[in-house]
């Protein structure tokens, strides 16, 4: 036996071929038994790496070289690189517990089958570390011979090594948890798919029984058989069915160098192989005609065994290497040779220069043996096409791939879980910085980890994004969400989507609708039976947001210097330029004085005062007070209350309003303007403090403001939206802004300090761009300039609606696509300005006159 | 940046011999195809001298030739892989024999002959049709040609009336 393993060898056939599939005895968390080993099993995190900056990526690169070195030296591992289907069942179940109000079942459903639709792959990243060989045990096979022979051999496993190989487990899954991986330990549920999915099982999975499958259960798990041909496998169901067709490639050469970022991130691409689907394979009838037009992922997965060497043995090696290519140099000098080949010559100069990095600087071998296995569930010529891109696209980058003819059966073997290397002679020595390149944890992972799903990741690795605007309070945190963009992206949308959800968790979402184009949501509101209302200010509702009445929680001082600035708005130019500011500070100085203060009232002193500028001033004001516009804010209080402090979509239009562009200076503002500006000023603050009653405390509550770059253009605007940030923060209430002025909202420190999440869509401007990358805490590069500016168009250089890069809570920063789940929703929520009727006749055409951004 | 190397074709490096017995082998042979080349012979050689003792001059070619030959094409590397096409005639050859055979529930039971794949799919074949053909047959088809004649009621009533006449 052992000469005919050592001929095989010398022919370049080693390996253990004939080994058993594996025999599990039992499965736990973290834990497979097999009748030969016993490895811990663990479950690694995808890191956010597609829009890491270079320093962050080499810092976490050394992380991993470091525990591939210091964690992992010489135990087998195996690592598995999977897929599944995002479950938009899982959705429907998750939604019971996230939303209380209106139709929401309705609302999970729409957005479970448009999951179901998009049928999203998940990535699995799963680690395997060989802890016991129980071979290795004497007369271990002879016993279990023996007890199979008398009948009393026992299946599963004994409490006592249960615990104890648990135990090696869970030690090994702590040193684990620090790496840049963190990794957890596999569930048995996890474990019991990764053996199931193999077969492509499809059915229930055996329940765990205290946490542990074994015995008959894990029977269950490898029923189905494998078809064996020269060069693919056909996976045929209990039934007979044939559920797929695998290909297992090797991979038998890799360049001598591998860089990242670059070709080096051979693991990474995984998830960007695409193929486009044969005419072949439309006349089978497994494709739909309309696929062919559609470039589909490939999906290969990965199984890589690898050891990491330890030090000695790694220096033996190198050492063995270096003296051959020394005496091979010096055997051809003295013959009519004169010199070695140049191959050996190259040798060895790189294993001396080797030996030196490994003594030292702690350079560390390893050996690993990748293979790459493409499946289709639709048809032979399917998977031939798959696999043609596959090793396309690794030969661009100088990676051969092949397809392991004649040793299919041996390589699906070797790729389950607790086998063994069968085919060892394809496998690859290089320095563990070689596999940490290939970043296979990298890819692309923003947002919460639980709540609603809003969009999907777009990035190199796909995914569900999720973001609650609510949760910031819950959690303690900032509760400042800024959507930031130029007009026509999305950004007006992506409000409304987080403002429905919010109201689906029971909130009180209060929109503040000052550009007039958020009508469409209360029409959705409608749509999915939430409580709702379309509000507008007039004179109905005089005195309702006087701001000494909403800030006198914070005490008069406050107010003493806000209301100067929002009359010193609404004031005509050349009375503010003349001066009209001093008997306007005076008058309100003299309103509190008196008690009970009110803008009105200051008002009326102006108009009473001995001073021609002062009772201009207050006739001009006490004119505008009349208005529409200015009643809300400087009429006498009527007492009426426009806005319900229920749960629900309220949303406050303002008729007439006409914000300026943010480019006209604010002397050359006109009345309309003016009042706008002043108007929207006041009704921010009685959206918070209405939000911020004592009695709604315990609400969710949410105040969505649309273009606020309106109030950060003016320095009384940014200071008072600075305030407001910080005092809604203290009034529990989420605040979520949409702006086009990303350096507006930098220059307000209350603000940025406030953010937990912020939603950057295109900007055209170099200093807008790089305003928004800091933000997004990216890099202010050309190329974080250049992923701005294209983040809202398409690959045809058609816009991108709903496309932007997302900074989460954690800092994190990559690139999504907000997604409406119908198309009905999104005609609701159309917010370009065709009309849109609402049912109660109040019309929610936006303003065409006067109204700028 | 980050760089990493790949040292496999280092490690792979072969010693070759330059010199063997005193005698000069130029830019050398390599010393895997040396031991090879015995190793063939010795397999080839030690059993037909033991069956006919040393060759004569008309069988001395029969001796010579198929172990070089072995030599020569088996060492050579493969165009595909990094494997010597020894190797993949052994793979190939292991595959008829064992490859081939089904996994059947993870290896818990053993294939029985009936579910081997048939030989003629066990060559690479392009022609998926074929393989689309491919039927698990235990031997050769049972072909039905009964033609069963029907016998209505009022015929089985004859019958039974003539059978009952006979007997009376």
């Amino acid at each position: 036996m052992r000469l005919l393993r050592a001929i095989s060898e010398f022919a370049g056939v080693g390996g253990d071929r004939s080994a058993q599939p594996p025999r599990y005895l039992a499965l736990a968390d973290g834990l497979v038994v097999t009748e030969t080993k016993a490895e811990a099993w663990f479950k690694l995190k995808a890191s956010n790496t597609d829009l890491m900056s270079e320093q962050g990526r080499d810092a976490e690169l050394d992380e991993v070289a470091s525990a591939l070195s210091r964690i992992l030296v010489g135990y087998e591992c195996h690592l598995k690189i999977v897929w599944s289907s995002y479950d938009a069942d899982r959705y429907l179940a998750e939604a019971e517990t996230l939303f209380i109000a209106g139709d929401w079942q309705r609302w999970a459903a729409d957005r479970a089958a448009r999951l179901a639709q998009l049928d999203l792959p998940v990535r699995h990243l799963l680690l395997g570390v060989q802890i016991e060989d129980r071979t290795a045990s004497k007369g271990a096979a002879a016993r279990r011979r023996a007890e199979t022979a008398a009948g009393i051999r026992r299946t599963g496993l004994g409490r006592k090594d249960l615990r104890r190989l648990s135990a090696v487990s869970r030690r090994l899954g702590k040193r684990l948890e620090m790496t840049p991986w963190k990794a957890t330990p596999a569930t048995v549920d996890l474990i019991a798919w990764g053996i199931a999915r193999e077969l492509h099982r499809s059915g229930p999975l055996p329940a765990p029984a205290e946490g542990v499958v074994s015995g008959a259960s894990l029977a269950q798990l490898t029923r189905g058989r494998v078809m064996p041909y020269p060069d693919h496998l056909q996976v045929v169901d209990a039934t007979g069915s044939t559920v797929s067709w695998a290909t297992v490639l090797t991979m038998p050469a890799f360049p001598q160098t591998m860089t990242s970022p670059g070709g080096g991130e051979w693991l990474r691409v995984l998830s960007e192989m695409t193929y486009v689907p044969d005419d072949a394979a439309l006349d089978d009838g497994d494709i739909d005609e309309e696929d062919q037009e559609l470039i589909l992922p490939v999906l290969p997965e990965a199984s890589i065994r690898f050891r990491v060497l330890p030090k000695p043995e790694s220096l033996t090696r190198v050492d063995d290497t270096r003296k051959l290519a020394k005496e091979q140099r010096r055997s051809a000098s003295k013959g009519s040779a004169g010199e070695a080949q140049q191959h050996v010559e190259e040798t060895e100069g790189v294993m001396s220069d080797l030996g030196t990095d490994m003594q030292r600087r702690g350079t560390m071998l390893l050996e690993d043996h990748p293979r790459i296995i493409v499946s289709s569930p639709i048809s032979l010529t399917d998977l031939r096409e798959r696999v043609d891109a596959v090793i396309t696209h690794y030969g661009s980058i100088g990676i051969t791939a092949v397809t392991g003819e004649e040793e299919q059966r041996d390589l699906w073997l070797e790729g389950q879980i607790g086998d063994v290397l069968r085919v060892p002679d394809t496998g690859h020595t290089r320095d563990v910085q070689a596999l940490a390149v290939s970043w296979w944890w990298g890819g692309s992972q923003v947002g919460d980890d639980s709540g609603p799903v809003c969009g999907i990741l777009t990035g190199s690795t796909t995914g569900v994004f999720r973001n609650d605007i609510t949760a910031g309070s819950e959690r303690r945190d900032a509760t400042t969400t800024a959507i930031i963009g130029r007009s026509g992206r999305g950004k007006t949308t992506v409000m409304m989507m987080a403002a429905l959800d919010a109201a689906f968790r029971g909130s009180m979402v209060l929109a503040l609708d000052f550009k007039g184009d958020l009508g469409g949501l209360v029409n959705a509101a409608r749509y999915y039976d939430l409580p709702t209302g379309l509000v507008e200010t007039g004179t109905a509702f005089a005195g309702c947001a006087d701001l000494f009445t909403l800030l006198s929680a914070e005490g008069q001082e406050r107010a003493a210097i806000e209301v100067p600035a929002q009359l010193g708005i609404a004031m005509p130019p050349d009375l503010r330029a003349a001066g009209a500011e001093t008997p306007v500070q005076a008058a309100v100085n003299a309103a509190i004085a008196e008690g009970s203060p009110s803008t009105a009232r200051v008002i009326e002193l102006l108009r009473a005062s001995p001073d021609d500028l002062a009772a201009r001033t207050g006739e001009a004001l006490y004119g505008l007070s009349l208005t529409p516009l200015g009643s809300p804010f400087m009429g006498r209080a009527t007492g009426v209350q426009p806005l319900s402090s229920d749960p629900g979509v309220w949303v406050v239009q303002m008729p007439g309003l006409s914000l300026p562009k943010s480019a006209v200076l604010r002397e050359d503002w006109n009345v309309v303007e003016r009042m706008s500006v002043a108007l929207m000023h006041s009704m921010l603050a009685y959206g918070i403090t209405t939000a911020g009653r004592r009695d709604l405390r315990t609400l969710r509550k949410v105040v969505a403001v649309p273009e606020v770059h309106v109030l950060t253009a003016t320095r009384a605007g940014a200071s008072f939206l600075d305030y407001i940030a910080r005092v809604g923060r203290a009034l529990n209430t989420n605040l979520v802004l949409d702006t086009q002025d990303a350096g507006g909202i930098i220059e307000i420190e209350g603000v940025t300090e406030q953010l937990t999440t912020v939603y950057g869509f295109q900007l055209t401007t170099e200093r807008q761009q790089n305003n928004l990358a800091r933000l997004l805490e990216l890099p202010e590069t050309e190329q974080t300039r250049n992923l701005v500016r294209a983040i809202g168009f398409d690959e045809k250089g058609e816009i991108r609606h709903g496309h932007c890069i997302v900074r989460d809570r954690r800092n994190q920063s990559a690139t999504v696509q907000i997604d409406v789940p119908t198309a009905e929703l999104l005609e609701l929520l159309d917010t370009s300005p065709k009309s849109q009727e609402d049912a109660d006749g109040v019309d929610l055409k936006k303003t065409q006159e006067g109204v700028q951004v | 940046m980050r760089t990493g190397s790949t040292y496999t074709d280092h490690f792979r490096i072969e010693g070759r011999q330059h010199e063997l017995f005193g005698v000069d082998l130029g830019e050398g042979y390599p010393r895997g195809a040396i031991l090879f080349a015995f190793v063939a012979y010795v397999v080839w050689c030690l059993p037909i001298f033991l069956l006919a003792g040393l060759p004569g001059p008309n069988f001395l070619s029969l001796y010579i030739v198929p172990p070089g030959i072995v030599t020569m094409l088996g060492y050579r590397m493969s165009p595909n892989d990094r494997r010597r096409n020894i190797a993949v005639w052994i793979i190939r050859a292991r595959y008829r024999v064992f490859g081939h055979r089904p996994v059947i529930c993870g290896g818990r039971r053993a294939a029985s002959r009936s579910e081997w794949l048939p030989r003629s799919h066990r060559r690479r074949s392009a022609d998926v049709d074929e393989l689309a053909e491919l039927v698990h047959a235990a031997g050769p088809p049972i072909v039905h040609d009964a033609r069963p004649r029907l016998y209505g009621p009022d015929y089985l009533f004859k019958i039974t009336q003539n059978h009952k006449a006979v007997q009376k």
